[in-house]
């Protein structure tokens, strides 16, 4: 699969707009992720390991909904996952 | 026809009263509004205008709210009371919803009823992910240190809803009262809404019992959730006083002659006149569009881009209104004591209120790039 970063992730990501995994949930596809960029956690994750709200993930373009299962949600090699990021300040 | 006042007789004989004849000296002088008059305001119902009514509000939709900042940014040229009302309104009403049981009980129906003061302390000079203000575990009570750049409302505040970060790196809000040991406030001179108490925070290792917890974790897309609403509101009393400062113009250029005609008869004063309105009627158009979709509930609560886009629009539109208020004024547009200079400078607080101009270009520009990308590559 594809993942693909935008905005404020980029450099947690050290700026690879598209990253290709291979993992069969999107659990795994994260863990993946994380152990390659631990820098990555804190921006995505919140304390109890959920994905923060301010982060809209679209699967093959389709929006998640936040109370998605995504650790057991089931991916193929050409599902494409964009992580969409928009933050500002007060 | 106009609207009916939203004000009763009681609210415009306040702000006559109160406001409108300190505006002047309160801006020169750099001085906020009295805490005493923001408390007045509240008793009269200024404060609880969109709270349920089991609370003491007067249970308006978002809609009613935002059009009652409207009317009062048309009435009163006075930035900062508008300004400071909206603010302690959201921050008592993000209390009241998101406190527990013990933190309503001391905090959140003091805030809500207006007996009490809140802001909104998130902005250091960083961005949202490099915050410093610090929030560790000590026993069973926490440890808040740090320095927060900018609070809107901040002298004027009794307590203070602060973000900070824990060890693990998440963040936290925490309500912190201005008394609690180790809390210090600094004034801030500003250019623009001189009367809205700015303020830099210290907290110097201040010591906060458990229950000032209001949000344990991902306090980042709290904020942003906070800030989203803002945004919108933020446009209100502004847009209010746009349509107020038009009038305005008009009236102060109205004996004005040059050679021996009217200025408001030169096509070139109508043609600029024009272009003024058209943007203050796209601004209300806008921002009341955007109210009545707010209040169905239909927009995106974390990052919503028709908000996005009003405060945005809005924004610009009022440093162009003013701009050119300035132009056609010649040299009285310099004159402290007219509104014009002094709504231009308060108007440039909404370049950086709830989201600095540029970085709401930059997440409207990513999103639209990231769904365009999406379209044709997936």
């Amino acid at each position: 699969m594809k993942v693909r970063f935008s905005g404020t992730l980029l450099r947690a990501v050290d700026y690879e707009r598209e990253i290709e995994l291979d993992a069969p949930t999107l659990g795994v596809a994260f863990d993946q992720l994380l152990q390659r960029f631990p820098q990555l956690r804190t921006p995505l994750l919140d304390d109890g390991g959920a994905v923060r709200s301010i982060h809209r993930l679209f699967l093959n373009r389709e929006q998640l909904e936040p109370d998605t299962d995504l650790a057991a949600m089931n991916i193929g090699a050409r599902d494409t996952l964009d992580v969409i990021t928009a933050l500002a300040g007060g | 026809m106009s609207q009916p006042s939203r004000l009763t007789p009681d609210q415009q004989q306040f702000i006559a009263r109160e406001i409108a004849p300190h505006t002047v000296t309160l801006d020169a002088e750099a001085r906020p509004i009295a805490r005493e008059t923001l408390l007045e305001a509240a008793r009269l119902g200024l404060l609880g205008y969109g709270f349920p009514r089991e609370v003491g509000g007067a249970g308006e939709s978002l809609q009613g709210w935002g059009e009652l900042l409207i009317e009062i940014g048309r009435v009163t040229s006075d930035a900062s009371f508008a300004l400071l009302l909206s603010l302690h309104a959201a921050v008592a009403q993000d209390v009241w919803e998101n406190a527990s049981p013990a933190l309503r009980e001391s905090h959140g129906l003091a805030l809500i009823q207006g007996r009490r003061l809140g802001a909104f302390a998130y902005t250091e000079a960083t961005d949202a992910f490099a915050m410093q203000t610090s929030l560790l575990a000590d026993r069973d009570a926490w440890v808040l240190a740090g320095e927060k750049a900018m609070i809107t409302g901040g002298l004027l505040a009794d307590c203070l809803v602060v973000y900070a970060r824990k060890a693990s790196g998440d963040l936290a809000a925490v309500v912190v009262d201005r008394s609690d040991p180790g809390v210090e406030l600094e004034p801030l001179v500003v250019a623009g809404v001189r009367a809205a108490g700015l303020a830099r925070l210290k907290l110097h290792d201040v010591q906060l019992p458990a229950t000032r917890v209001l949000i344990e974790r991902d306090a980042l897309s709290h904020a942003q959730r906070f800030l989203n609403q803002r945004r919108l509101l933020l446009c209100c009393a502004p847009l209010g006083r746009l349509r107020g400062l038009l009038n305005e113009l008009v009236r102060h250029l109205s004996p004005r002659e040059r050679y021996g005609q009217n200025v408001l008869d030169f096509s070139n004063v109508q043609a600029r006149l024009g272009r003024m309105s058209a943007a203050v009627r796209a601004a209300e158009i806008m921002t009341r569009a955007t109210l009545e979709r707010v209040t169905r509930a239909e927009h995106d609560a974390l990052w919503d881009e028709d908000i996005v886009a009003t405060k945005y629009f809005v924004s610009e539109q009022c440093q162009r209104v003013a701009d050119d208020c300035m132009r056609l004024l010649g040299g009285d547009s310099l004159r402290c004591g007219l509104p014009f200079e002094r709504t231009l400078r308060d108007f440039w607080g909404l370049l950086a209120g709830a989201g600095a101009q540029d970085i709401l270009e930059v997440g409207l520009g990513s999103s639209l790039v990231t769904r365009s990308r999406m379209e044709y590559t997936t």
